[in-house]
């Protein structure tokens, strides 16, 4: 009766990512060894630093540079959690969610009242006294030792001990991240936060809380970040001050806006680009390892002037090629 | 009984007087023209009604409720709610999108529940995109749902703006210039088009206009703004008979 | 005493480094808003330049004002490739792009020079100076002497030439400017141009007082030069100037009494701090940005 019911879901947008997950699971089956596992376990853990960037810079539109100390700081977190207080894995996971999206709500506050643009600046800021912290105060950090012999990850005494347990472990983790953070980006939260990301002033007089949802957007990128530095730390069993640099923030926004702004598929897709065409090619050409920067910095210029939203980016397909892959809802005969 | 009531309001950008002493009231069911030269205050007036600026003196009421000092959003949810000169679109979104918007106030908002996708919540959806969608097809987009305002033209942007300041189901609408751009033919066919919608709707209008002949087939009254003061006040006729709104404001484009 | 006068002397000396490098940045964000992430690399760019030039035998002015040019063309070439053809685009497409150059110079700059950290020449000399009875360092009084000149220069350019006016106009309101005929692009060049050369000139008073040049450089020169404007007041020329010197100022008294360790956090602190508790900078005048 409804009339919502004449209008349907494309099937590629309701079983893509079903199609994708399936075919992601197969993985450990086929690839040749444990080296390139581990290159794709470490490339979904990107994609959820990535998604954490998008949610504040592709849907909020706020550019925030220093998600590395996000994750860092979750981590830190999730890692001293387990093995100094002696929480249980999935506990130190949630916590450490939380307390990235707490730290990332009381430092954006302030500076989203006054102007976005300059979030930029306090989260460089904000990135490079975290890792002066963790550099520095020995005691709690072990300082740039890092810290060793981090336990794997395990669940009511399910411990993932083979690499194709860690990689179906960080897959159902991203998975679960990422069904959660696409219900809320592709509900009323996310189109809010696109008014805000299009144009802040008619956000306004339409009865958004601007300062709000900028707010508990950054926060919840925060904390997305924070959940998957816990993976991150348990995952590669250290954690040191060196993994969280500014440099890794820039990677994770380049990935992010790489793959397109807005964009589900966009985090994976970045991530994957970024961390697999170096890999690729390290041994065939490391001449290009060394300009990586470069060419990464030139990527981003170019993207600017022609792709400003990044490969799967908003507003980036022609209708035409919406329409020819099913993307769009249609009505029903 | 008005509604919205705007009582000595000032206004100064770096000492030099935007707005000096306005007052004004609209009653419910009224359509208010404001007319005036360029700088004489007219969109300050809308900024500041709107809670986008705040006035240095004077006091508004909606609904005799003080919103003098209110925030944009709070504003919006009593009732008022305004459009913009340039257009302010989602670019990013399609034109189903933009007007879904506009019911923001009216969107499901707990975050657990859009986690879940709880009934409340898909009901709040679907109510916003099939409002959305008769919003839409009542400024005669209907069709145009998937587009993007790029695609679209200058008069279908201007509709577009319209259905989304609707589909926030306003008791007041501030227009600020919606005919802007226009020729005679476009601006008479938009202004009929925002006649009908009040009219279905019952809704009070401000509308900024330029086109006085065109105003003045569809404002109940008139409004003269010069130099941050308000000059005359009175039915359309009137205004445009006197003499100091035709040296002020008439007059320079007759010369 | 004298101790204390020598480090205050320092320490203005080195503010009115900082100050150099941030007017860069505050003219560019007072005319568009933009956070111009490029500009600490373009400087760090110069300052290799400089490095070049005198290792190449050139006598040290003209050298170091060759190299001030070289930033002052790298400058413009950011704005031409990495911010015209976005001009128009979302607020963070700029910032984006304008941080994707720099990168591309700072790759650039460790292909050619290498990332190791290089020593700069001592061209002022390092000698007490006795003034009233105290006695301040040669190099500090240098230094200061030749950025005051620089920002008064600047500022005379700015506040009293004919473009200088027509900058000003920009500032105020771009769209306006470029109805009323003042050309726009023109001026943004400019813009750009004299950031360059006053902060390659910064960059190496920079290098010189710390006797070092190195890629890094760039996003330090930022992160001091970003808290010397928030200090100030962004957007404001004589806000830039004094939070400059007042940077300097916490920088040296925070090496006396924490450590040297601890200087390169004292701006990272400035700039956290200013935004939580005062957004528009000690010296800051106007309101909250609202639109």
């Amino acid at each position: 009766m409804a009339m919502t019911e004449t209008f349907r879901t494309p099937f590629t947008v309701k079983f893509g990512p079903w199609l994708f997950l399936i075919l992601m699971a197969c993985l450990p089956l086929v690839l040749p060894g444990r080296f390139w596992l581990h290159i794709f376990s470490l490339t979904m853990i990107y994609a959820i630093f990535v998604l954490g960037q998008n949610v504040v810079t592709g849907w909020a539109g706020m550019l925030t540079l220093g998600q590395a100390a996000f994750v860092g700081m979750g981590a830190y977190a999730s890692v001293l959690l387990t093995m100094q207080a002696g929480l249980s894995w999935p506990l130190a996971f949630l916590a450490s969610g939380v307390i990235c999206a707490a730290c990332g709500a009381a430092l954006a506050l302030p500076c989203l009242r006054v102007k976005a643009d300059f979030l930029s600046l306090v989260t460089i800021a904000f990135n490079q006294i975290f890792f002066m912290v963790a550099n520095n105060w020995m005691e709690l950090t072990r300082g740039p030792m890092g810290i060793p012999g981090v336990p794997s990850m395990q669940i009511l005494g399910w411990k993932a001990r083979s690499s194709s347990d860690q990689f179906w472990l960080i897959l159902g983790v991203a998975a679960i991240l990422f069904f959660l953070v696409a219900r809320l980006m592709h509900g009323q939260l996310g189109r809010t936060m696109k008014m805000i990301r299009d144009d802040e002033v008619a956000a306004g007089a339409l009865g958004v809380n601007v300062t709000g949802y900028k707010v508990l957007a950054f926060a919840i990128g925060c904390g997305v970040c924070g959940l998957g530095g816990s993976l991150y730390g348990h995952y590669m069993r250290f954690v040191s001050p060196d993994m969280f640099k500014l440099e890794e923030s820039l990677l994770i926004m380049q990935m992010a806006i790489l793959g397109g702004l807005a964009s589900m598929p966009g985090c994976a897709l970045g991530a994957f680009l970024m961390i697999m065409i170096p890999e690729a090619l390290r041994s065939s050409e490391p001449w290009l390892i060394t300009i990586r920067p470069g060419v990464a910095g030139a990527t981003l210029v170019a993207l600017m002037i022609w792709r400003p939203n990044g490969l799967l980016g908003f507003g980036q397909m022609p209708r035409s090629i919406r329409r020819l892959l099913r993307l769009e809802k249609e009505a029903r005969p | 009984m008005s509604l919205l009531e705007c009582r000595d309001i000032s206004r100064s950008f770096f000492g030099v007087k935007a707005l000096d002493g306005v007052s004004l009231s609209v009653a419910e069911g009224e359509t208010l023209g404001i007319i005036g030269p360029n700088g004489s205050g007219k969109t300050t007036l809308f900024n500041i009604i709107s809670g986008l600026d705040r006035s240095h003196e004077g006091r508004v009421t909606l609904g005799g409720r003080d919103i003098t000092t209110a925030r944009p959003h709070r504003i919006v949810g009593h009732g008022l709610v305004r459009t913009f000169q340039n257009l302010r679109l989602f670019k990013g979104m399609t034109a189903l999108e933009n007007v879904v918007s506009g019911g923001h106030s009216r969107s499901y908002k707990g975050l657990a529940g859009q986690v879940l996708g709880l009934p409340a919540m898909r009901r709040s959806e679907d109510e916003l995109e099939m409002r959305a969608r008769a919003c839409l097809a009542e400024v005669g987009l209907a069709g145009y749902e998937e587009a993007s305002p790029a695609e679209m033209s200058y008069g279908q942007t201007k509709r577009l703006e319209l259905a989304r300041a609707l589909n926030a189901e306003p008791k007041i609408l501030l227009l600020d210039e919606p005919t802007a751009g226009m020729n005679d033919v476009q601006a008479a066919e938009i202004l009929g088009l925002v006649a009908r919608v009040r009219d279905r709707h019952g809704l009070t209008l401000i509308v900024i206009e330029h086109n006085v002949p065109v105003l003045s087939r569809f404002a109940g009254r008139i409004v003269v703004l010069d130099a941050g003061r308000k000059l005359v006040e009175g039915r359309p006729e009137e205004v445009t008979r006197d003499a100091r709104v035709i040296e002020a404001y008439l007059g320079a484009g007759a010369e | 005493m004298d101790y204390y006068l020598e480090q205050l002397s320092n320490g203005i000396a080195v503010g009115s480094i900082y100050a150099l490098i941030a007017l860069g940045y505050s003219l560019v964000y007072s005319i568009l808003n933009l956070i111009n992430f490029a500009h600490g690399y373009v400087i760090m760019v110069g300052a290799f330049v400089a490095l070049a030039l005198l290792q190449a035998g050139l006598p040290a002015i003209p050298a170091i004002f060759l190299a001030c040019c070289a930033g002052a063309l790298i400058a413009m070439g950011v704005e031409r490739i990495a911010y015209r053809p976005v001009r128009h685009s979302n607020r963070i497409v700029p910032m984006i792009s304008a941080l994707g150059a720099g990168l591309v110079l700072a790759a650039g700059a460790q292909l050619i020079w290498g990332p190791e950290v290089h020593a700069f020449p001592q061209l002022i000399p390092r000698v007490p100076v006795e003034i009233g009875g105290v006695t301040l360092s040669s190099q500090s009084l240098i230094i200061l002497a030749i950025s005051l000149v620089l920002v008064a220069a600047a500022s005379w350019f700015l506040h009293r030439t004919r473009f200088g006016i027509a900058a000003q106009c920009v500032c105020q309101d771009l769209a306006t400017a470029q109805l009323m005929g003042i050309p726009v692009n023109l001026i943004i060049v400019a813009v750009y141009a004299i950031g360059g050369f006053l902060g390659v000139a910064g960059a190496v008073l920079f290098a010189m007082y710390f006797n070092a040049v190195f890629i890094q450089m760039g996003l330090l020169a930022t992160t001091k030069a970003w808290a010397a404007a928030m200090l100030g007041g962004i957007g404001s020329f004589s806000g830039a100037f004094w939070g400059g010197i007042l940077l300097g100022l916490a920088e040296t008294a925070a090496v006396m009494t924490a450590g040297s360790a601890y200087r390169d956090g004292v701006s990272l602190a400035i700039i956290v701090l200013v935004l939580l508790l005062k957004p528009n900078g000690l010296f800051g005048t106007a309101s909250a940005e609202r639109s």
